[in-house]
C-alpha cells in the first residue's frame, strides 16, 4: 500500500471544534497535518468522488413522479406527488427530489447540479463487492488492483497535491502508484464496540431509556432471510451517510488549502435497504438528509474553491423498482448519479428516462441504464481536470474507450 | 483535578438548573452561576426584552414575499417552478437563521415561548402554497405578540396571509354571498374548525358543528389581496365573498357586520375561560409534564385571567407555579431542544444556523415543517423509539467526537457546571472514568439527565 497514514489524531485535536462549526470556522482543520512532496503548485481544479456503498435507491432520491407507472410500480414506497402537501420537491416537472434531501435543491436552483437518473457501469450482477470494484477500477471483472482515480492522479502533470480519502482505510478507487493519502476522521465513540451497552448501564433505573436502547440494538441486528453476509459488509467500513458532514468538512478544508490535494474521496454506507426502508421518513430518508447536508457542508468548506469543483456522487447499483415483502428493495441495476459543483453546468437531467413499465425494466427488476457512469467520470477527467482524452482512454479507463464524455456538462474558464 | 461530586447542594442551585434546562434551551458554561439564587427573576427579567432580535428585523416581510409569488404565478408554470425552488431555499435559510437566533440568545425562555406559540398556531412549509411565508409568519404574527393580550396575538395570527392560505380560508365563500351563491362547496371551514379545536376552546369543550359552521361564515371574505395594489400580498376583506346573514355562535347572536363579525368572535374566544384552560394545559404540557395535573394548569390559568387574557400573564403563571419547579425531569427533549442544548453546553454560537437546521431534520423535527396543522406533539414518547433513540445518541456522540469541552474543563466538571444538582452522582462517577474526552462528552449528552428536562 502506498498510502501514508496521516497522523490525524494529533493534529486534529486543537481544532476539532472547527469541524463542527463548519464553514464559518477559519481554522483549516487538516492542512497542517498533510504535507505533499509535489513541488509544483497544484492546479485549481478539484474533483471529489462520493461513493454511496450498498446500492442506493435512486428512485427514492430522485422520484420520476411524472412517470405514469411511478405510483403503481412503487406501491407503498411511492411518495406523494409534487405540489401536494408534504410531497416530492419538483425539479423539472417530471423528476423531483425526496423532501429529506431538500438541501440539494439549492444546487439545482443555482444550476450547479445535474442528475443522471439511470446510470450504471458495465457490471451486471448482484454482488456489492464486484459492483463496487467495477465502479472503483473502472472495469467490471477486475484485472487490476488500482483505482481509476489513482491512475488519474498519476496522469495529472504539474503537481496536483495528490489525492486524499477521508476514511479509516484507503478505498480501492484511490489505491495504486499515484500520490494518495488518507486522513482518518476523528474518534467516533459510537463506533467502539459495546458503546450502547455502556449507555444502557448509564441509564440505570431510567427504564424507559434503558429498555429502548436494548430494543434498538436488537432491532439493528435484525435481518431477513434475503440479507446475505456480503450485504451486511457492503459498507466496507464506511460511516453511514448520516455522518457524511464530518468527513465532508475535513475534505473540503483540505481541498480549499492552496497547497492541498485536488482530488478527494468520501464514502457513505447504509444504502442496502432490503427491509423497512421507509418512504417519507425512516432509515433511507435519514440517509438522504445526511447526504444533502454532507454535500452542503462540503460546498461551504470549499469556499471560493467550490467554483472550481466537480463532485460525482455514485453508487455501485440501484435497487428494484417494486418493493419487496419486507418493505425494502433488492439489488437492481441503474441508479441516480449526481454531478454537482460550482464548475458544473447543471440544472438538467442527463440521459433519457428508460421508464418504469413492467416490460421496460432490467432483468434484475431495476431500472435500465441510459447513461454509463464512466461517461460521467470521463467528462470530469477530460473536460474538468483537462486530462488528455487518449490518456484517459488508454490508461485510466481502458475498459471504457468507447464511452463518450458528455459535452457541455462542465463550465470551463 | 476533577471536582468531587458535592455532598450537598444549596437549595437555589436546583432552581437555577431547572430554570436553564426546563424553561430554556439548556445552560451555557457558567450560566447557572449567573442565574444564582434568583431563577424566577432570571426568567421574568427576560420578558422585558424585545422578542424580535435585530437579526430578524431586516428580513423581507410577507407582503413582499407574497407579491413575488403572485408575480411568478402570473408568468406561468416554468417561472413558478423556478420561483418555488428559490423561495424554498430562502425560507430554509431564514429557518436556519431563526435557529441560530435561538442558540445564541441571551433570553432562551423567550425563545422557548416563541416556539411554543408558533407550534400552537401551526403553519407548515409542507404546504407548497404557503411555504415561502412560514418563517416570516413567526416573526410577524408570533414574536411581537408573545407578551401581548391573547386577542392581539390571535387576531394577528388569524388575519395573517400565511394562516389564511395554510388553512384554505383565502377561497372560502359565503354560501349565499354574491360570489358564492349557487356554487357547490363554496365554504371552507378548516380555519374555523382549527380555531375552536386547537387555537382557543379546545377539542371536546362543548361547542357544536353549528358553531364551527357559524364561525366559518363569519370568516368568509377574510382573504389575501391579489390585484388591488393597496392590499396586494396582505390581508384583505372581501365583502362580496362574505356570508351576510346574522349568525348564532356559542349561544350568542351576531348581526351581520362584515369584517367586524370575525373580530368579535375572536375577541369572545380570546377572553373565554375555556380558552384559558386549554392554553394553560398545553403550556404545562410543553414545559413541564405530558399529563399535567389540574393544579399546575390552574396556576398558569390564574396568570392568564389576572391580566385579562394575556399571553405574558400565562408565562408569568408558569414561572410562579410551584409544580413547574419539581426536580423530577418528566419531559424528553424534542430534537430542537436537544440540538440547541448540546451546542449551548459546548458554548458554541452559530451565524447561519445551517448545521442546526440539518441536525433537527435528521433527528425527525424539520424546522417549520410539522406534517399536520396540529403541530409537533407534546408527548415525550413521540420523540423517542428504540430506533430514533439510537440515532440521537449517535448524533450526540458524533458531536462529541468533533468537539472539545469548553475552557478545557474535565467532562465531569463541565457536566456539573451545566446540569448542577440534576446530574446524578452515578453519572458523574461514570464520566470520571471515561476513556477519553470524546467518550465522556458522548455519555454526558446521552445521559437521561441531559436527554430529559
Amino acid at each position: 500500500m502506498t498510502a501514508n497514514r496521516v497522523p490525524y489524531a494529533k493534529t486534529l485535536h486543537p481544532t476539532r471544534r472547527s469541524v463542527l462549526a463548519g464553514a464559518a470556522a477559519a481554522t483549516v482543520v487538516a492542512a497542517q497535518g498533510l504535507s505533499f512532496s509535489a513541488a509544483a503548485a497544484p492546479g485549481s481544479k478539484r474533483l471529489v468522488v462520493v461513493l454511496l456503498r450498498g446500492g442506493m435507491d435512486g428512485l427514492a432520491l430522485v422520484p420520476p413522479y411524472g412517470d405514469g407507472d411511478y405510483e403503481k410500480m412503487r406501491g407503498a414506497l411511492a411518495l406523494p406527488s409534487a405540489n401536494t402537501d408534504g410531497g416530492i420537491l419538483d425539479l423539472d416537472g417530471f423528476f423531483g427530489l425526496h423532501p429529506a434531501a431538500e438541501g440539494l435543491l439549492r444546487f439545482w436552483a443555482a444550476g450547479e447540479l445535474a442528475i443522471a437518473p439511470a446510470a450504471a457501469t458495465d457490471y451486471r450482477g448482484a454482488s456489492h463487492f464486484a459492483a463496487q470494484d467495477a465502479l472503483e477500477t473502472g472495469r467490471a471483472g477486475g484485472g487490476t488492483d488500482t483505482g481509476w482515480l489513482n491512475r488519474a492522479v498519476s496522469a495529472l502533470t504539474g503537481g496536483t497535491g495528490g489525492g486524499v480519502a477521508v476514511s479509516d482505510t484507503l478505498p480501492l478507487i484511490l489505491r495504486g502508484p499515484g500520490a494518495a493519502q488518507q486522513a482518518a476522521p476523528p474518534t467516533r465513540p459510537y463506533r467502539s464496540p459495546g458503546f450502547f451497552r455502556q449507555v444502557q448501564l448509564l441509564y440505570g433505573d431510567d427504564t424507559l431509556f434503558s429498555s429502548m436502547v436494548v430494543q434498538g440494538e436488537r432491532d439493528r441486528q435484525r435481518t431477513t432471510d434475503t440479507v446475505t453476509e456480503e450485504d451486511v459488509q457492503s459498507g466496507r467500513g464506511a460511516d453511514r451517510a448520516q455522518y457524511l458532514s464530518t468527513t465532508a468538512a475535513m475534505a473540503g478544508k483540505m481541498l480549499a488549502a492552496e497547497d492541498g490535494p485536488r482530488i478527494a474521496v468520501l464514502q457513505a454506507s447504509g444504502w442496502d435497504t432490503h427491509w423497512n426502508q421507509g418512504a417519507m421518513e425512516g432509515r433511507l430518508a435519514r440517509g438522504f438528509s445526511g447526504l444533502a447536508s454532507g454535500l452542503s457542508v462540503l460546498a461551504g468548506a470549499l469556499g471560493p474553491a467550490w467554483k472550481e469543483t466537480v463532485v460525482l456522487v455514485v453508487s455501485e447499483f440501484g435497487r428494484t423498482v417494486k418493493p419487496n415483502v419486507h418493505g425494502g428493495t433488492d439489488h437492481g441495476r441503474a441508479v441516480a448519479a449526481l454531478v454537482l459543483g460550482g464548475a458544473v453546468a447543471g440544472g438538467k437531467i442527463l440521459g433519457t428516462w428508460p421508464g418504469l413499465a413492467e416490460g421496460k425494466l432490467d432483468e434484475s427488476g431495476g431500472i435500465m441504464a441510459s447513461v454509463d457512469t464512466r461517461s460521467l467520470i470521463k467528462t470530469a477527467l477530460t473536460q474538468h481536470l483537462g486530462l488528455n482524452g487518449n490518456t484517459v482512454g488508454s490508461t485510466i479507463l481502458p475498459g471504457a474507450a468507447q464511452v463518450p464524455a458528455i459535452p457541455g456538462l462542465v463550465r470551463n474558464g | 483535578m476533577v471536582r468531587e461530586y458535592p455532598e450537598s447542594f444549596e437549595e437555589h442551585e436546583i432552581g437555577a438548573a431547572i430554570a436553564a434546562n426546563r424553561f430554556g434551551y439548556g445552560a451555557r458554561p457558567h450560566e447557572l452561576e449567573q442565574i444564582g439564587d434568583q431563577p424566577r427573576e432570571w426568567l421574568l427579567g427576560q420578558m422585558i426584552a424585545d422578542p424580535v432580535p435585530e437579526a430578524l428585523k431586516t428580513l423581507p416581510d410577507s407582503r413582499d414575499l407574497l407579491s413575488d409569488m403572485l408575480a411568478a404565478r402570473q408568468r406561468g408554470r416554468t417561472s413558478m417552478r423556478v420561483y418555488r425552488q428559490e423561495a424554498r431555499q430562502r425560507a430554509l435559510t431564514e429557518a436556519a437563521t431563526h435557529l441560530a437566533v435561538s442558540l445564541n440568545s441571551p433570553t432562551p425562555f423567550v425563545e422557548r415561548l416563541v416556539r411554543f406559540w408558533t407550534n400552537h398556531f401551526t403553519v407548515s412549509m409542507v404546504k407548497p402554497a404557503v411555504m415561502p411565508l412560514v418563517p416570516a409568519f413567526e416573526r410577524e404574527a408570533i414574536r411581537p405578540n408573545i407578551f401581548n393580550s391573547f386577542y392581539t396575538m390571535l387576531h394577528a395570527v388569524v388575519s395573517h396571509p400565511a394562516m389564511l392560505i395554510y388553512l384554505d380560508n383565502v377561497n372560502s365563500l359565503g354560501p349565499t354571498s354574491a360570489a358564492g351563491r349557487g356554487r357547490k362547496d363554496a365554504l371552507n371551514d378548516r380555519l374555523a374548525r382549527q380555531l375552536l379545536e386547537q387555537f382557543t376552546l379546545g377539542e371536546g369543550s362543548g361547542y357544536t358543528q353549528l358553531d364551527v359552521r357559524a364561525l366559518a361564515h363569519m370568516l368568509t371574505g377574510w382573504t389575501v389581496g391579489v390585484n388591488n395594489p393597496a392590499t396586494k400580498g396582505a390581508f384583505a376583506f372581501r365583502d362580496s365573498w362574505h356570508e351576510g346573514n346574522y349568525k348564532e355562535f356559542l349561544r350568542r347572536t351576531y348581526p351581520s357586520a362584515g369584517v367586524l363579525e370575525g373580530e368579535a368572535a375572536l375577541d369572545h374566544l380570546a377572553r373565554s375561560a375555556t380558552t384559558g384552560r386549554n392554553l394553560s394545559h398545553k403550556m404545562a404540557q410543553a414545559f413541564v409534564v405530558d399529563d399535567p395535573d389540574p393544579g399546575l394548569a390552574s396556576e398558569i390559568l390564574a396568570g392568564f385571567v389576572l391580566g385579562g387574557g394575556r399571553a405574558d400573564g400565562m408565562a408569568r403563571g408558569l414561572v410562579e407555579a410551584s409544580e413547574a419547579w419539581s426536580p423530577e425531569q418528566r419531559k424528553v427533549k424534542s430534537p430542537t431542544d436537544l440540538v440547541l442544548s448540546v451546542l449551548r453546553s459546548l458554548d458554541i454560537r452559530s451565524r447561519s444556523g445551517q448545521r442546526i437546521l440539518d441536525a433537527v431534520r435528521f433527528l425527525g423535527q424539520p424546522a417549520y415543517q410539522p406534517p399536520t396543522p396540529d403541530g409537533w406533539p407534546y408527548s415525550s414518547l413521540s420523540w423517542i423509539s428504540p430506533e430514533t433513540l439510537l440515532e440521537r445518541i449517535e448524533w450526540c456522540a458524533e458531536v462529541a467526537g468533533t468537539s472539545r469541552s469548553p475552557e478545557g474543563k474535565e467532562v465531569p466538571d463541565m457536566a456539573l457546571d451545566i446540569l448542577g444538582p440534576l446530574l446524578k452522582p452515578t453519572t458523574h462517577r461514570r464520566l470520571r472514568v471515561a476513556r477519553d474526552e470524546a467518550e465522556g462528552l458522548a455519555l454526558l449528552f446521552a445521559s437521561s439527565e441531559f436527554q430529559r428536562r
